[in-house]
């Protein structure tokens, strides 16, 4: 009598053996994958903050700015889609801008002809919608995408005429 | 008679099966045991520099003009921030009207205070993060005639130094910018 194993057999047994290491790779590389979006996530946070700060900056500037009654409060801040980023002083058009690692001074910010800068993953998108004549809200999203898949963070804050 | 036992054949191939599974689970252990260390330097780092980005941007928004220059923190008189160590700290009037300076020193953020005469140093950040990086600007808002409501932009670009690999060392690179609450009028 033939004994020992069928070459179907042996197959079989190659195949799941593989399969198991595979699935435990793969666990082992997802398991990586939190701590890097932990790390994107802190940094989206904090640029999406920098956002309403800077739309809030634009507002205030316009305040000091109104010495003689001829400056409105929302200048610069009509309702509609925008960018900016930390120098700009004002409000662009939203074109979907990716923010690069500028290298003096060392910031992430809009370099439109790039030279050899590092481009990173983030986009900011300001929207701005009038709640009444003398209150804004202000939304800023920022977005990514890391290991193929499309991540944002959002911020929502309202700003006043009331002084 | 029947022969039992095992041909050298069988005993090799099983003995180089044994190795090769074997080792593979030793690679899969210590691959794990690597990631994970480098999973856990991530987070002290992000708890850490989370941690510093809050403090910071909170006190330097909450911050005051100095008004009376030279004698309390400030050299200058009327400016909302200075500038020290040649740009790699920040210096200002706190909301309780101490000075107060943040600054990089050999890697590491530190804090400088000067409560009612009595100064006190601190770290801010861990001696296990290497902070490469550590940005000051002002956008030209911080002086008193200039109609602008005085910014300030910090960024910060830090990694682990508990991974040994260079290549596999986490990084981040983490930027915001304040917006003084004190309205910054003129007087």
């Amino acid at each position: 009598m033939k004994s020992g194993f069928t070459l179907i057999e042996v197959v079989f047994a190659m195949f799941i053996l593989s399969m198991s290491a595979f699935g435990a790779f793969a666990l082992l590389e997802s398991s990586l994958a939190p701590a890097s979006l932990n790390r994107s996530s802190l940094t989206a946070y904090y640029l999406a903050q920098e956002g309403t700060e800077l739309v809030r900056n634009i507002r205030d500037n316009n305040w000091l700015e109104d010495r003689e009654g001829t400056v409105a409060w929302n200048e610069g801040l009509s309702v509609g889609i925008w960018e900016t980023d930390y120098d700009s002083g004002a409000l662009a058009a939203y074109t979907g801008r990716y923010f690069y690692i500028d290298d003096d001074p060392r910031v992430l910010s809009y370099i439109d002809s790039p030279a050899g800068e590092e481009i990173t993953k983030y986009r900011r998108k300001i929207t701005i919608n009038e709640v009444s004549s003398e209150v804004i809200q202000v939304s800023v999203v920022v977005y990514w995408t890391e290991r193929g898949t499309d991540h944002d963070v959002e911020i929502i804050s309202q700003l006043t005429d009331w002084r | 008679m029947k022969k039992t036992g095992y041909t050298l054949i069988e005993i090799m191939v099983s003995v180089s099966v044994f190795f090769v599974v074997s080792a593979s689970l030793i690679t899969f252990f210590s691959n794990s045991l690597k990631s994970q260390r480098e999973i856990l330097a991530s987070q002290e780092m992000v708890d850490n520099i989370s941690y510093a980005m809050e403090y910071m941007s909170r006190s330097l928004r909450m911050a005051v003009k100095d008004d009376i220059g030279g004698t309390n923190c400030l050299s200058g008189s009327k400016v909302n921030y200075e500038l020290t160590r040649s740009g790699d700290g920040i210096k200002f009037q706190n909301y309780e009207n101490n000075c107060q300076e943040f600054f990089l020193e050999d890697g590491r953020i530190k804090e400088w205070k000067s409560v009612s005469g009595v100064i006190s140093e601190d770290y801010l950040t861990s001696e296990n993060i290497e902070v490469d990086y550590f940005t000051i600007e002002s956008s030209g808002s911080w002086d008193q005639d200039d109609d602008l409501q005085a910014e300030v932009t910090i960024y910060l670009q830090a990694r682990t130094l508990l991974t040994a690999d260079l290549s596999m060392q986490p990084e981040i690179k983490i930027q915001t910018s304040v917006s003084q609450r004190n309205l910054d009028v003129r007087y």
